[in-house]
């Protein structure tokens, strides 16, 4: 696997607070990778760090490139969404269009056109008077239709209702994706991109909790969900999380065997939400 | 990526965020002025072929009591006038515009979708620089040449109206050309004298968490009032230039400022209203000023500002409020 971004030893300190503490992890090419953690545990900051927008101690390479050194040349392989709310209220979308053709040698006009055919926004609107909803839309079509590397994802879809998410995700996946790409996503919203998701990086105090690819989550974890009368025999297994559900009680075990599980109640796989909360909480 | 291509991307970018102050109002100015001259002509009669007419018996009554000579003094007054409130109107624009071109797309956060492409920072802020010192003064000073244009045609028809002979009183002692070249180069040398000034909001439109005003204002006010009701004298604190190097260095940025707003106007045309002779406002103490070791440091000092307001957005940690 071809590392697209190799992160070694990650430090940041704020104020004498840790936001990145020796955190380490790696991205391999063509992936879609979820960097999922609450809030302050150091999500943005790695992803900062990867876009070069602040300097951390740790080896840190994307691309090949030192982001923080190389940013410029860094960008013209990466693209970016914030959040909804980044690009400027005053422009209109064929003014973005006219500075993205005129800055980024790898942006096609007419794919960015053709993506917001789809849609309501005409090019004279402006962003100020666009929805929150149909801002995304224009930015995703600005950078679906750059040629880049890697794209990254800071809470994309933060404010938006459920219809614009959904709308975003399948973009994402059927228009954007081809398989080379590698797509790194932070959000809250666990559910939503678990289904786009290869990989999955949980962080928590600076530091990298867990990271595997969503087959192996599969393999590894699984819930085992047991009347009150084989609780304390499920126990036995040394469950990582247990709560009570409809009258019944989910256990949550990693590397078990699942056939002796089974043998006590039902075992399915946990969603990567219920791995968060049993993980980080 | 084409270099040129690019370069007009950038600046095209700032015009079209600007372009209430940076086009449209020196065009308004304009219109507003021409309205107002219009509207006064005809109340005075101007365009009525009879004696009461203003303008043209102006003219005429000005030759009658000082000569020939006095009309190009006339033309160049008219002329002059509307370049004061250009200039100045320039200066209210390009000290907005400074404070906010690099502040405000870290208020909205804009930053973080104009540094996601591929744009050094360098770039974006020549682009800025490029817009205070090129730009928006060459804007202003298209509008005014189009304003003073007009109102020679408006002098010419008032003349052709009461049978006054133009060539005598508007075309041939009527130095456009040269006024206007005068207009630029004490405009642009200006500029150039106020670097140190530019430099220094452009900092802190980039460094300035809140209000870069107070700190662009603030901090030289601060300091001034400091040193002149403490009459603070000699001391280590000023040991390396002394009590009124340090004072000329706080009253030489204020001076500066001042000339982003009133033109650099020198002695010749004081002189020459004196002087009837003089017929062209001389550039001479504009370059004495510009091309003087006071100018070249200024300009130094203006580009290590600059290069600090590229550090500035370059490395700041809150890229975005």
């Amino acid at each position: 696997m071809n590392a697209v971004i190799e992160a070694k030893s990650l430090k940041k300190q704020y104020k004498g607070k840790f936001a990145l503490n020796d955190c380490s992890f790696t991205i391999g090419t063509g992936r879609i990778v979820g960097l999922i953690g609450p809030n302050g545990a150091g999500k943005t900051t790695a992803i900062k760090a990867i876009l070069g927008l602040t300097a951390v101690e740790g080896e840190l390479r994307v691309l090949g490139l030192d982001p923080f050194k190389q940013r410029e040349k860094l960008m013209e392989q990466v693209c970016f969404i914030a959040d909804v709310a980044i690009l400027p209220r005053w422009a209109t979308a064929k003014d973005l269009i006219d500075y993205v053709e005129g800055t980024h040698a790898k942006f096609s006009r007419e794919r960015c056109l053709d993506y917001l055919s789809d849609t309501d926004i005409k090019l004279s609107s402006r962003v100020g008077q666009l929805s929150k909803g149909m801002v995304v839309q224009l930015h995703l079509a600005m950078i679906m239709a750059i040629d880049a590397k890697l794209l990254v994802l800071d809470e994309p879809t933060l404010g938006l209702d459920i219809l614009y998410r959904k709308r975003f995700y399948e973009q994402l996946l059927g228009d954007y994706y081809d398989g080379e790409r590698t797509i790194l996503i932070t959000t809250h919203q666990v559910e939503e991109v678990e289904p786009l998701l290869n990989d999955v990086i949980f962080i928590n105090r600076g530091k990298v909790a867990l990271s595997e690819t969503l087959d192996a989550l599969a393999e590894r974890y699984c819930n085992l969900t047991v009347d009150a009368s084989r609780l304390e025999q499920a126990r036995e297994f040394k469950p990582i999380s247990e709560k009570r559900l409809l009258g019944k009680n989910q256990l949550l075990f990693d590397r078990a065997d699942k056939e002796s599980l089974k043998q006590l109640g039902e075992v399915a796989p946990p969603s990567l939400s219920e791995l968060f909360v049993a993980l980080l909480s | 990526m084409n270099i040129a291509n690019r370069t007009v991307t950038l600046l095209k970018r700032e015009i079209i965020e600007h372009r209430k102050s940076a086009v449209y109002a020196p065009f308004i100015i304009a219109g507003i002025l021409f309205s107002l001259i219009l509207v006064s002509a005809f109340w005075n009669g101007a365009f009525k072929v009879n004696d009461t007419s203003f303008t043209a018996k102006m003219l005429e009554r000005a030759v009658a009591e000082k000569g020939e000579s006095t009309l190009s003094l006339i033309h160049q007054a008219w002329m002059f006038g509307f370049f004061v409130i250009f200039h100045f109107a320039s200066g209210i624009v390009i000290f907005t515009y400074m404070l906010s071109c690099l502040f405000d797309e870290r208020k909205d956060r804009s930053t973080l979708f104009w540094r996601s492409l591929p744009v050094r920072d360098w770039e974006t802020v020549v682009s800025k620089l490029a817009m205070v010192v090129l730009i928006i003064p060459a804007i202003f000073l298209v509008a005014l040449f189009i304003l003073q244009a007009l109102v020679a045609i408006m002098f010419v028809v008032t003349c052709w109206q009461n049978q006054i002979d133009a060539t005598r009183y508007v075309w041939t002692p009527l130095p456009f050309l040269s006024t206007q070249l005068w207009q630029v180069v004490s405009t642009f040398a200006g500029i150039l004298w106020a670097l140190p000034v530019i430099g220094w909001i452009l900092l802190c439109s980039a460094y300035a968490k809140q209000r870069p005003i107070l700190i662009a204002m603030l901090v030289p006010g601060i300091i001034a009032a400091v040193i002149f009701i403490l009459n603070i004298s000699k001391s280590a604190v000023w040991a390396f230039g002394g009590r009124d190097a340090a004072r000329d260095v706080i009253l030489g940025y204020f001076s500066r400022l001042g000339h982003l707003f009133m033109p650099m106007v020198g002695p010749s045309w004081k002189e020459s209203f004196q002087d009837v002779d003089e017929t062209l406002l001389s550039v001479a103490p504009i370059f004495k000023h510009v091309l003087s070791v006071d100018g070249l440091i200024g300009a130094l000092i203006g580009a290590a500002l600059v290069g600090a307001a590229i550090w500035m957005r370059r490395y700041r940690e809150d890229a975005a409020i």
